[in-house]
Order: structure tokens, then C-alpha cells, then sequence
């Protein structure tokens, strides 16, 4: 990282602190975001994965990626070769393809299940530390309820009552991460309710709704941005050990959990079949870890990187 | 909160869909042999009488028959049995993970930014983002497969008891799991530590390193370490889930996996209630652990 501020001359220091002021404070944190090569690793790996998998049907339409379900039972078990760049499973099909089309099912459930989560869990978080009281009692009861579970086993619990399914796993997880953002949007509430600027969004009539949402909200969103990238890349971890464990999507829909645990029947002939899927994941979750450090990084400026 | 526990665990596994009696008879059973299948397993009865039987029961240590296994093996002797082998894994995972990550993490925040530091925040990230399960894979791959060292899974040879071959690779698959994230912050809670200001003044001071490291910035820095490790304890049951699908490990993750896909809700309740109740104790006592490292928490 080549910052002047490295360098050590002191007038130079101050001279990018003018020119950061001037560029604003939005354009400092982009700046700062993408000299950092992990977070750029990170935002390229997910960009890739997501028009890969948003592209996939088109890209079988056009005849450039095989159909992850066609079964050609002249080709069971192949290694990789530049046909099949991933080997194939034990029914013929397309390792590699499959793996584009697991990416669906992982970037669908960790984007769904962070969304539901952040709306319900912020919306909590605001209720309880603007109202207080047995509002903010019952609230934070019901999040101490799901947090005496861990986070798998409650995932694992929910899906075997409710039956697995795709829309279920989503679910599941999704209600195991409200209560991170519940707590975080609950603190900024508390130390925020008292500040001027909401005391004087209050005189001026504004109904509670109003203060929290359009008050409060905007000022705590910066920690609730890198809870939800990090969540996302735990979202996504727990699918794939749910689909492993056969209680996420279930086949032929290929998912990378899934794929995982099918492959292990064949761990001692078909090595590619366990390590392809398994890379995606590693990858794909360290991508979003990347890329919420990156943003705390470049929005906490006392952790300015050296 | 063990009630609420209690509840919900009960309510979720009773809401379930799916008759039992149907999976105790078979499909071709007749209505009255449901029937009576049904009033003998107390079916048929309001939900908080059973729900109150139910505690009744558990509060007695009787916590009720298998659906599935024959009528005289009660659950908690079977449950019991499998704990005998997942308690082992999950004590020999975490306590290799502590003692290696430990010391890997004291020594990388101390000298932060150095090779050494590098190569282990790269190889922690690694623990932290892989899936336990591809981890526990890719050493069956290697270890088994590639150098065939090691059997692939199982408990023991066919028909014999337990070998400790068999014993290895778990360990280090379920062990993995908690290094990446307990070394991460045990390197973070050093360097905290060693750029306060006491830490200083105990240089100012003059005080040998040896000194400063061991009795002043060490306490401090395993706060966070003794939520983590608490933490990971509480879920050691949970994790020790999927890795004993992976490695075909007949304990309780198994037995949950399989309770699951057969319907059997007094196993799926009792080990779910059992790994609660253990998580939730085993948080309290890490706050306790806090109050003894630093003096300044106090609890009324």
C-alpha cells in the first residue's frame, strides 16, 4: 500500500487529508475499500460467482454450458479433463456445470436469508431501544430464546419440523440471524434516542415511526452493513452443512452441499467430486468475510490499514 | 430459560408433521391399530397434558421410548450410549484446537506483522472459512485415500470395537473447525493488549518482557478467548453433527440424522434439549469466568 501518509513527511500527510476532505467522505471510504486487495479479491470472487449463476440458464440455452441434469451414461465418473473441467458424477452430468448451478442455490439462500433476517432483527432493535420498557423486555426475550440455541442446531431443529426444502432452510436460517441484528441496531438505538438531532426531529413532529426509521436508521446502518456481509458468509455455510446433512434443497436441484455429500460415497475413486464443491464454498464464504472486513476497514477510520 | 428451552423444543417436535404411529406401524396399518398406537403413545391427549407428562418424565430421568429402536430400550440409555462415544471427539477436538491455537496466536500477536504472523492469519482464515465438513473430506482424501495411513471412517474394524486409528482424523476435522476463529482472536486480544497504555507503563517501568507478557497482558487478553472457547464448547455437540456424518462416527450427531429422517421426536428432543441445556450452562459459566479475569465485572 503506497499512502503517502507511509512515507512519513508530514506535509505530505496533510495535504492528503485537504484532498481527502475535498473528495468526500464517501468517495474516501470507496478509495479506501478498494486498496484493499482483499476486499477487491473478495468483491471480484462474488461479482464472478453471482453473474455466473444469474447467466447459467442462458449460457445452457446458448449451448456453452451443459445442462447440470443431463445424464450421459457414456461418461460416469470421468476426471477432469478440458470437456468436463470439473470430472463427472456418477450419473454423467457435468460436475462444473453443476457447480454453476449450486451457485444459485447458495447465493439465492445467503441473500434471501441475510435480507429477511436484517428487516426483521433492525426493525426489532428499533422498537426495543426506542420504546424500552416491556416492549424492549419482550423483544429481547424472544432473541435470549433463539440464542440459547446454537446456531446449527436451531437451523437443523426448524428444518427437520418443518420438512426440507428450499424455502425452509432459508427460513431457518434466516430466524437464527435476527438476533445479531437486533442487538446491534438495539445498542445504536439506546446511545442514539438521546441525541439532539432526534430530540429535534421530535419537536418537530415527527411520529416515532418516522424518528426511528428515517432518524435513527440512516445513523446505524454502517455496522449493520459489515454485520450483513459477515452473515452472509455464515448463511452460506450453513446451507451447504444442511444440504449436506440432506435437509436443504433436495435433488436433482444441484446444491454444493448436496453435491458434497453424494460425492463422498465415491471419495476413494472420484476424488473431484468432493473437492470442486467444497473450493466454491471456502471461496465464496471467504469473498464475503473479505469483503466485510474491507467495509469496516473503510468505514472505521481508526482502523485505517497501515 | 431452561423452561422456555423446554417448551420449545417440545412444541417444534410435536408441531412436526408427520404421524409417529404411522412410522411405528407402516403404511398398511390399520385405522384401529393407529388408534390404539396413538392413545398408547399418548397422542390422542391435550398438548399441555403431554407437554406436562413429558417434563414429568424427563424430571425423573425417564425420557420416554424410541419410536423407532424396540419398546424396552428407553432414550436415555440409548442416547446415553452414543454420548459415550461423541463426548471423546468433541473433548480431544477442542482441547487440541486450545492448545495449538493458543500459543499460535500469543506468538503472532506479539510480533504482528512478521512472516510468522502472515502465514498465520492466511492459515486461520482458511479454519475459518472452509466448511468443517469439506475439511473433514479432504483429509478422508488424503490421509486415507492418497497415503492411505488411515482408515476412511467408521468407529473400529468391522465387528471389533474401537481402534484409535479410527480416532485421528475426526479429531483434527472437528478440531479445525474452532483453531481458525480462537487463533484469529487470541492473536487480536494480544495486540489489543500490548499497545494499551499500561502495557507501556509496565515497559516504562522496566519490567522483563517475560514479565509483562505473562502476568499483565495475558489475563487481559484471553477475554475474549474465554467467550470464544466457551462459545465453541456450547456448539462442540452441533459441530461434532456433522462431522460424525462425515466420518460415519456412531454418536450422537449420527443418531440425530438418522432420528430426524425416521420421525423419532423423543430422540430428536432429548438431544436437542441436552445440547441446549449444556450451551446455555456452559455461557453462564463463561461469564462467571469473566468476573474471576476481570474484577471490574461484577454480577448482583
Amino acid at each position: 500500500m503506497s499512502e503517502p501518509t507511509q512515507e512519513g513527511t508530514g506535509v505530505l500527510a496533510v495535504e492528503e487529508a485537504v484532498v481527502r476532505r475535498r473528495a468526500g467522505l464517501l468517495r474516501v471510504m470507496v478509495d479506501s475499500f478498494l486498496r484493499n486487495r482483499t476486499a477487491l479479491f473478495g468483491v471480484l470472487v462474488i461479482t464472478g460467482f453471482t453473474v455466473a449463476a444469474i447467466a447459467a440458464p442462458f449460457l445452457t440455452d446458448a449451448g456453452w454450458l451443459p445442462d447440470p441434469n443431463f445424464q450421459d451414461y457414456d461418461a460416469l465418473r470421468l476426471s477432469p479433463t478440458l470437456k468436463y473441467p470439473a470430472g463427472t458424477d456418477t450419473l454423467g452430468r457435468d460436475n462444473f456445470s453443476r457447480i454453476i448451478y449450486g451457485g444459485r442455490v447458495s447465493l439465492q439462500v445467503g441473500l434471501l436469508a441475510t435480507l429477511a433476517a436484517a428487516i426483521i432483527g433492525i426493525t426489532m432493535g428499533l422498537a426495543a431501544g426506542y420504546f424500552g420498557r416491556w416492549i424492549d423486555s419482550t423483544l429481547m426475550r424472544i432473541v435470549d430464546a433463539i440464542l440459547a440455541f446454537p446456531g446449527l442446531l436451531l437451523a437443523i431443529l426448524m428444518v427437520a419440523v418443518l420438512g426440507p426444502s428450499l424455502r425452509n432452510a432459508m427460513l431457518a436460517i434466516a430466524v437464527g440471524f435476527i438476533p445479531s441484528f437486533a442487538r446491534i441496531t438495539r445498542a445504536n438505538t439506546l446511545s442514539l434516542r438521546e441525541k439532539e438531532f432526534v430530540e429535534s426531529s421530535r419537536a418537530l413532529g415527527a411520529g416515532p415511526w418516522r424518528i426511528m426509521f428515517r432518524t435513527i436508521l440512516p445513523n446505524t446502518m454502517s455496522p449493520i452493513i459489515v454485520q450483513a456481509s459477515l452473515v452472509m458468509s455464515y448463511a452460506i455455510l450453513i446451507e451447504a452443512s444442511l444440504s449436506f446433512l440432506g435437509l436443504g434443497i433436495q435433488p436433482p436441484t444441484p446444491s454444493w452441499g448436496y453435491m458434497l455429500s453424494a460425492g463422498r460415497e465415491f471419495i476413494t475413486i472420484a476424488w473431484w467430486l468432493t473437492t470442486f464443491p467444497g473450493i466454491a464454498i471456502f471461496l465464496i464464504v471467504l469473498s464475503w468475510n473479505f469483503v466485510g472486513d474491507g467495509i469496516r476497514e473503510a468505514l472505521d477510520p481508526r482502523q485505517q490499514r497501515r | 430459560m431452561v423452561v422456555v428451552l423446554s417448551i420449545v423444543v417440545f412444541a417444534a417436535i410435536r408441531f412436526a408433521p408427520g404421524d409417529p404411529a404411522v412410522t411405528r406401524l407402516g403404511m398398511e396399518a390399520t385405522r384401529e391399530a393407529l388408534e390404539m398406537e396413538r392413545e398408547e403413545l399418548g397422542l390422542n391427549k391435550p398438548l399441555v397434558v403431554q407437554y406436562v407428562i413429558w417434563v414429568g418424565k424427563m424430571l425423573r430421568g425417564d425420557m420416554g421410548v424410541s419410536l423407532s429402536y424396540s419398546a424396552d430400550h428407553p432414550v436415555s440409555s440409548l442416547v446415553w450410549e452414543k454420548l459415550k462415544r461423541t463426548l471423546p471427539l468433541a473433548v480431544s477436538a477442542l482441547t487440541l484446537a486450545v492448545v495449538l491455537s493458543l500459543p499460535i496466536g500469543i506468538i503472532a500477536g506479539l510480533r504482528p506483522f512478521t512472516w510468522f504472523d502472515n502465514v498465520i492469519s492466511a492459515v486461520s482464515l482458511f479454519g475459518v472459512a472452509a466448511p468443517s465438513f469439506w475439511v473433514g473430506l479432504m483429509l478422508i482424501l488424503l490421509f486415507a485415500v492418497q497415503l492411505g495411513w488411515l482408515p476412511t471412517s467408521g468407529y473400529g474394524p468391522i465387528g471389533e470395537g474401537f481402534h484409535w486409528k479410527y480416532f485421528i482424523l475426526p479429531t483434527i476435522a472437528l478440531g479445525i473447525q474452532y483453531m481458525g476463529a480462537l487463533t484469529r482472536y487470541m492473536r487480536s486480544g494480544m495486540l489489543d493488549v500490548m499497545s494499551s497504555d499500561y502495557i507501556r507503563t509496565a515497559r516504562a517501568k522496566g519490567l522483563p518482557y517475560k514479565t509483562i507478557v505473562g502476568r499483565h497482558a495475558l489475563k487481559n487478553a484471553m477475554l475474549s478467548v474465554v467467550t470464544v472457547i466457551a462459545l465453541d464448547m456450547g456448539s462442540l455437540l452441533a459441530g461434532a453433527l456433522v462431522t460424525e456424518t462425515v466420518f460415519r462416527w456412531p454418536g450422537v450427531g449420527l443418531l440425530l440424522v438418522d432420528s430426524i429422517q425416521g420421525r423419532d421426536y423423543a430422540i430428536v428432543q432429548m438431544i436437542v434439549l441436552i445440547t441446549s441445556v449444556f450451551y446455555v450452562t456452559v455461557n453462564l459459566l463463561a461469564d462467571i469466568g469473566y468476573g474471576y479475569l476481570d474484577p471490574r465485572i461484577r454480577y448482583e
